[in-house]
C-alpha cells in the first residue's frame, strides 16, 4: 500500500473516532437532559380538616412481647405492629382524608410545595436524639394538627397515580417533620398537660402514613413517626413514674427494628441486590423469590416492590425468565386488589431506559 | 537496371534536424527531475491539511475531555430522596444504600 495513503487513512480514522466518542458524550447528555414527563400540578384543597374527636387510649390488658425472631411464629407476619398501637394512640374519627390536605405539598405536583420548602427553612434544632424540628408554634404545625385527627391517609389511586417506578408520593420530609415537631414540643414541656396528646399525635400520624401500604418509603416513614412518638411517651412516662405507659411504650419502641429488617428481607434476596438480565442464569432462583414474593407476600407494598422487578426482567431476562415474568404479572393484573392490578398493568407494558435501569441495578 | 533506382522516393521521410538531440536532451531532464506525486502524496504533504488536522484532533479531544458524558442517572421518572428521608430508607444488608423506586432530593441525615 502507497505509504502516503496508510498515513492519510490513519489520520482521518483519528478524527472519526474522537468524532464519535464526542457524539455518544453528547446523546448521553441529550437522554440525561431530556425533559421530564410533563408535571400537572394537583388541585389545591381548600376546605378545612372535618372536625374529630380523637378517643382515648385504650386499656393495656394482656400486652405480650412480640417474637419477631421467632422462626416459625414470626416467619408469616405482616410487617407491622403486633401490639395494639390503640393503647398508645387510638385514630381520630374525622370524616376526611388526610391525603386531601398533604398532597397539596408534594414537591413536584403540590400547590403548596413552596411553602413546604420554606417550613423546612425555619426548622430549628430540637433534642439531640430527634434533630431538626418546626418551632412549637409553627402555624403550617398547627394548620396540620385537625388532619391527624382523621382517621383515613389515602393516597392511592385517587390522589396520587400509580406509575410503577415514577409513581408519585408524598412529601415525606414534611411528614416526618410534624412528627418531629410534636413530640420535640411535648419534650420540651414535660409536665404540661398536651405533652402525652404530642406524642400521641405523631403516633396517629405515623399510623395514617402507613394506610396506604403501596410504597415501601411512605411505610418506613410512618413507622419512623410511630417510634418517635411512643419513644416520646416512653420519656415522658418515665419522667412521671407512669409504669403501664413506659411499658406498653417500649414494648412498641421495641417493634420498630424488626420491621425494618423484615422490610429489608422482603426487598432483597439474601442481602443483594436483584439483577436479573439475561446474561444471569443464576438469576433463575431469585426470580422464583420474586415470583413468589409478588403472589404471596403478606404485605401489598412488597408485592407491590416485586412486581416493579419483574418489569424489570420482562424486559432483560433470557427468554424463559421473561416469559414467567410475563405470566406472573398477567395473574396478578387480574387480581382484586385495584393497586396492584394497577402496577402489573404498567409492567406488562413499561419499557425501561438505560438510566432506570442502571438506577435500579444499584439500588436494591 | 540499377536496384536503387527502383526504390528511389520510396524511401522514408528523414527526421527533422535536431530532432534526435532534442530528444535526448528531454530525457536526460526528466531523469534528473523529482517523479510527480500522486493524489495522497499530495494530501498528505499538504501543509493546509496538516494544520486543518492537527486542529480538528485538538478541538475534538479538548471537547471530550471537558464534556462530561451522559449519566446513568437522568431526571426521568425516578427523582433523588431527600437525605434525611433516605437515611430512613436505607436499611441494613448488602446490595446498595437506598430503597428501589422512588426518590427525592433531600438535606442532611438524621438519627431515626
Amino acid at each position: 500500500m502507497n505509504r502516503s495513503r496508510l498515513y492519510v487513512l490513519g489520520a482521518c480514522g483519528v478524527v472519526v473516532v474522537l468524532a464519535t466518542l464526542l457524539a455518544v458524550r453528547l446523546l448521553g447528555r441529550e437522554e440525561r437532559d431530556a425533559p421530564a414527563k410533563p408535571v400537572v400540578p394537583l388541585a389545591r384543597y381548600d376546605e378545612p380538616a372535618p372536625p374529630a374527636k380523637v378517643p382515648p387510649p385504650v386499656a393495656a390488658a394482656g400486652l405480650k412481647i412480640p417474637c419477631w425472631g421467632c422462626p416459625v411464629e414470626g416467619k408469616s407476619w405482616p410487617t407491622t405492629f403486633r401490639t395494639d398501637l390503640d393503647i398508645l394512640a387510638p385514630l381520630g374519627d374525622g370524616a376526611g382524608n388526610a391525603a386531601l390536605w398533604l398532597k397539596d405539598f408534594s414537591k413536584a405536583e403540590g400547590s403548596r410545595s413552596e411553602e413546604a420548602e420554606k417550613a423546612a427553612k425555619r426548622r430549628v434544632e430540637g433534642p439531640p436524639e430527634i434533630g431538626k424540628v418546626l418551632p412549637p408554634d409553627d402555624p403550617l404545625l398547627l394548620e396540620a394538627e385537625p388532619w391527624a385527627d382523621q382517621a383515613v391517609m389515602r393516597f392511592y389511586p385517587e390522589i396520587l397515580p400509580l406509575e410503577g417506578f415514577a409513581t408519585p408520593i408524598p412529601n415525606l420530609l414534611l411528614s416526618l417533620t410534624f412528627a418531629k415537631s410534636w413530640v420535640a414540643r411535648g419534650l420540651a414541656n414535660p409536665d404540661s398537660p398536651t405533652a402525652l396528646d404530642d406524642c400521641r399525635r405523631a403516633i396517629r400520624w405515623g399510623r395514617l402514613l402507613r394506610q396506604d401500604d403501596v410504597t415501601v418509603i411512605q411505610d418506613l416513614i410512618g413507622l419512623a413517626c410511630i417510634r418517635i412518638g411512643a419513644q416520646g411517651l416512653y420519656d415522658l412516662a418515665s419522667r412521671r413514674g407512669d409504669m403501664p405507659l413506659m411499658l406498653a411504650s417500649a414494648i412498641v419502641v421495641g417493634e420498630h427494628g424488626p420491621q425494618r429488617l423484615r422490610t429489608m428481607e422482603l426487598i432483597r434476596i439474601r442481602g443483594d441486590a436483584v439483577v436479573i438480565s439475561g446474561e444471569d442464569r443464576a438469576g433463575d432462583g431469585r426470580l422464583d423469590v420474586l415470583v413468589d414474593r409478588a403472589r404471596n407476600a403478606p404485605d401489598r407494598r412488597f408485592r407491590g416492590e416485586a412486581v416493579l422487578q419483574l418489569a424489570i426482567v420482562r424486559q432483560e431476562g433470557t427468554r424463559a425468565q421473561r416469559q414467567r415474568a410475563e405470566e406472573t404479572l398477567a395473574e396478578i393484573a387480574a387480581a382484586k386488589d385495584p393497586i396492584l392490578s394497577a402496577l402489573a398493568r404498567w409492567a406488562r407494558t413499561a419499557t425501561l431506559t438505560k438510566a432506570e435501569l442502571a438506577q435500579q441495578a444499584g439500588t436494591m | 537496371m540499377n536496384r536503387d533506382d527502383l526504390f528511389r522516393g520510396l524511401e522514408p521521410p528523414p527526421p527533422p534536424p535536431g530532432l534526435r538531440e532534442a530528444a535526448l536532451r528531454a530525457g536526460r531532464a526528466a531523469m534528473a527531475a523529482a517523479p510527480a506525486r500522486d493524489t495522497w502524496t499530495a494530501l498528505f504533504t499538504s501543509r493546509s491539511l496538516r494544520v486543518a488536522w492537527l486542529t480538528a484532533v485538538l478541538v475534538l479531544t479538548a471537547a471530550n475531555l471537558f464534556v462530561p458524558p451522559g449519566r446513568a442517572e437522568g431526571p426521568g421518572p425516578i427523582r433523588r430522596l431527600d437525605p434525611e428521608v433516605a437515611a430512613i430508607g436505607r436499611l441494613p444488608g448488602r446490595g446498595g444504600p437506598d430503597l428501589p423506586g422512588i426518590r427525592e432530593n433531600g438535606l442532611e441525615g438524621d438519627r431515626l
